[in-house]
């Protein structure tokens, strides 16, 4: 009786916690298979490697638990990257505060508008998540095209490669960053009404409705911080790469969705959150290093990545 | 000429967990007649159909088709045997065509795969020649009105080689010209020999087209009979002829004449026209009526979740233009809802969460929640209100429906609501649940709030409520005080009429 008790209980851990599991796992067969994947340096690689996605999955989980889905992430990220890439050519003096309030606003404006747009469509106008972000996506990949010409925005100040490149201490900038990013969406998703109210249209948008959440506010209001994210991650890349390109941050979307989707967080709202997250941000941070050390080329890896998106949702469909 | 029947149901039972659905029923249902069941909502009449089209099994009792035991365990099975049922519900898909959905799920096909287009169509209207319908085959369901749309259904089960046809509740989205078209349909299907079980809450149209009778009242069969030998009035003394149980409790209903919300000249087009009313200081208004009178859009729109086309509400002498119910709330109104698991609750979060909803964000410190404030508010209308759960961290999803629906009341209660306007807060509930949300309606009201309780339970409504508005057909059909309430009248104020 008191066995069968500790099974089902047990059970439900493993149940509850198959992401966390699916990670140990992990890590533990990439620690056998590449000596070298246990070491700091290593582990800085992945953080650094998943810190872009990480900054937009993170705004992907505001929405995706609001049951809505943005699929602009990447165009916004481009956008965002080429305007600011410009902007910050025309002060060659800038020094790394001056470089850091630029990407800062340039994540509010770019992102600001994209988001609103976005949100303007899908909360007031109706518009399904899926078409509004999908036409966004064509518009914000099309302007960094037609603003650069299609050319790569170079010969930035150095000062604009701090966010991306440098280290305080002996921790790289980016690391710094998406830890204050996802700590902060992570009190936001837990801690605070608004959070709940996410949580609760994601749920059943009647209910919230006739409890007198607005469910408006609410929907309008993740996809500005899905686009500021985005574009923030953007400027983080241009920032990594030294230029702006309008083809940079191509299917970061589907990355983003992917790290959220694996983590468990429910794609029709309402359930998961941030730690889900950054557990998804991990399981593909880990892959695609191993499979880098490994000598597997990345169009391989690419297949890796869609065989793993599958398999995540299908855990998540089998849990329910 | 003594026809055998076509089904028969001999000594039928039926319980769910704690509650006798049906006892003792034995009904027989002959070819070529229309079989009129006759109750109220919870009087059996739905578990009866399901029974006999396989969705229920009876605990005791046997069924019969045509003389041969039978036990179906789904609906395929009974379809098999020629039963069709057309739900209250309209079932059709409305972006495929009118043949279309009449061949759904058993389409005529030539060289093996392919559809044989020409065959279903002229099948289809074939079929709408035989029964007098003229609707063309093509045309998509979409383009076509509710009444229409009840047809192609009809069609469909007729087109199954159905010997017996069940349509609950057919009449209560048509219009009245539709109605009509319905019952030459009927007639038709009788002259093909077609067993037809009729279900209706409106007295004169059982009277119209009814051949046979079954009352039901509370799992039991009062009566079968010949409609012939029947008047409306003995109907509904049938119906609700019975003795009062001991669970209600009455507010004293105190006489402030203090008004809380005065509803004025309230319409929207094609819901509900010029309704007026007014809700007093410490009274509980009942809102009878039947299915489909307009009551629960009449109150999303006093509620702010609906807009109204005409008309002004007023709450504590304030007129109120709500742009959604947040601004109807911040008032101190709180609406528990007739659909508890889809409009109520969020199923997957906990008696916490859910109790907590409507205030957790007036409650927050600078936007944080305050978590201590949440749990001891939910430990202590769990205590309160003798909500049985485990733990505050329990999923609302895994309590029983009276439990989930006092969370419901709690949310607005910790929401320190003044009016509640409660929408069939008892339906699905059992007895002792039902006794309670009677008790916690009473001091709520004692104690100086409000409630408007819409219901479709006659007894219900006598017993609770200090004041009855009757509505139908989207209009108020008049006020009964305490006093004079009698199952009698507002019964045929709802279904008659006050001529």
């Amino acid at each position: 009786m008191n066995n069968k008790k500790m099974m089902v209980q047990s059970r439900n851990f493993i149940k509850n916690n198959t992401m966390l599991f699916f990670l140990i796992l992990l890590f533990v067969i990439s620690m056998v298979f590449v000596p070298r994947f246990a070491t700091t340096g290593n582990i800085l690689n992945v953080l650094i490697q998943i810190s872009i996605n990480a900054l937009i999955a993170c705004g992907m989980t505001f929405v995706i638990l609001s049951d809505g889905i943005d699929l602009s992430v990447g165009s916004v990220a481009a956008l965002a990257g080429v305007v600011g890439a410009s902007v910050i050519k025309l002060m060659p003096d800038a020094g790394v505060a001056v470089s850091l309030v630029m990407i800062l606003l340039t994540s509010l404006v770019i992102g600001g508008i994209c988001g609103c747009i976005n949100g303007f469509c899908i909360a007031k106008l109706n518009v399904p998540p899926f078409i509004a972000t999908l036409a966004m996506m064509n518009v914000a990949r099309g302007l960094a095209y037609v603003a650069t010409d299609a050319k790569p925005v170079f010969g930035l100040p150095e000062s604009f490669g701090f966010v991306g490149l440098r280290k305080i201490g002996p921790i790289p900038v980016s690391i710094i960053l998406m830890v204050i990013v996802l700590m902060i969406a992570y009190i936001i998703l837990s801690k605070t009404a608004y959070g709940r109210h996410i949580y609760a249209v994601g749920s059943n948008q009647e209910v919230s409705k006739l409890t007198g959440i607005s469910v408006m506010k609410i929907r309008f209001s993740v996809y500005i911080i899905s686009g500021f994210l985005s574009a923030l991650g953007g400027l983080v890349l241009a920032s990594k790469l030294q230029n702006g390109q309008a083809t940079a941050a191509q299917g970061y979307e589907l990355n983003a969705i992917a790290a959220v989707a694996m983590g468990g967080t429910s794609m029709a709202g309402g359930r998961g959150g941030i730690v889900q997250t950054i557990f998804g941000l991990f399981v593909i941070g880990i892959i695609n290093n191993t499979l880098s050390l490994l000598g597997v080329s990345s169009y391989w890896q690419t297949v890796a990545m869609g065989i793993i998106i599958l398999i995540a949702v299908i855990i998540d469909q089998y849990r329910k | 000429m003594e026809k055998r029947p076509l089904i028969e149901l001999r000594h039928i039972y039926k319980e769910f967990p704690g509650v006798k659905v049906l006892s003792d029923i034995s009904i027989m249902f002959y070819p070529g007649k229309v079989h009129v069941l006759l109750g109220e909502n919870g009087a059996g009449k739905s578990t009866i159909i399901k029974i006999i089209s396989g969705v229920y099994q009876a605990d005791k009792g046997d069924v019969f088709v045509k003389g041969e035991q039978v036990r179906f365990t789904n609906i395929k099975q009974s379809q098999q045997r020629g039963i069709s049922v057309i739900h209250q519900e309209l079932s059709v898909i409305e972006d495929l065509m009118v043949y279309e959905n009449i061949f759904l799920g058993r389409e005529v096909k030539k060289a093996g795969k392919i559809l044989n287009k020409t065959e279903m169509i002229a099948e289809a209207q074939k079929l709408m020649d035989t029964i007098g319908i003229h609707i063309n085959p093509k045309a998509y369901i979409r383009e076509l009105n509710n009444g229409e749309k009840q047809m192609v259904e009809i069609i469909r089960a007729v087109s199954q080689n159905s010997e017996m046809v069940i349509m609950d509740e057919p009449t209560s989205s048509l219009s009245e010209h539709e109605v009509k078209a319905l019952f030459e349909v009927i007639q038709k299907l009788r002259k093909e020999n077609v067993a037809i079980i009729y279900i209706s809450h409106r007295l004169k149209e059982i009277m119209e087209i009814g051949d046979t009778l079954s009352v039901l009242r509370d799992g039991i069969l009062v009566k079968t009979l010949p409609v012939a030998e029947v008047t409306e009035n003995q109907m509904v003394t049938m119906m609700v002829g019975r003795e009062m149980k001991q669970y209600y409790y009455k507010a004293r209903g105190c006489k402030s004449k203090e008004v809380v919300l005065d509803v004025s000249h309230l319409t929207r087009k094609g819901e509900f026209e010029d309704v007026s009313f007014q809700l007093y200081k410490g009274e509980i208004l009942g809102v009878a009526g039947l299915i489909g009178a307009g009551r629960t859009e009449v109150m999303r729109t006093v509620f702010g979740a609906e807009k109204p086309d005409y008309g002004e509400c007023r709450l504590y002498g304030k007129a109120y233009h709500a742009k959604s119910p947040g601004d109807v709330i911040r008032r101190g109104v709180g609406l528990i809802p007739e659909d508890r698991r889809q409009q109520g609750l969020l199923l997957e979060k906990n008696v916490k969460e859910n109790t907590s909803l409507a205030s957790v964000s007036k409650r927050a410190r600078k936007g944080f929640v305050d978590f201590q404030w949440e749990k001891n508010a939910s430990l202590e209308y769990i205590k309160r209100m003798s909500i049985k759960t485990p733990s505050e961290k329990e999923a609302v999803k895994n309590l029983s429906g009276g439990n989930q629906q006092k969370v419901v009341i709690a949310k607005w209660l910790l929401a320190e609501s003044r009016i509640l306007i409660m929408d069939e807060p008892t339906r699905g509930i059992d007895v002792n649940a039902k006794s309670e949300i009677y008790a916690l309606m009473k001091e709520f009201v004692e104690n100086g709030g409000s409630i408007i309780m819409v219901s479709s339970e006659l007894p219900e409504i006598l017993g609770v409520a200090n004041r009855i508005m009757v509505m139908r057909e989207g209009k108020v059909a008049g006020f009964v005080d305490e006093e004079d309430a009698a199952e009698e009248i507002v019964m045929s104020l709802a279904s008659v009429g006050s001529e």
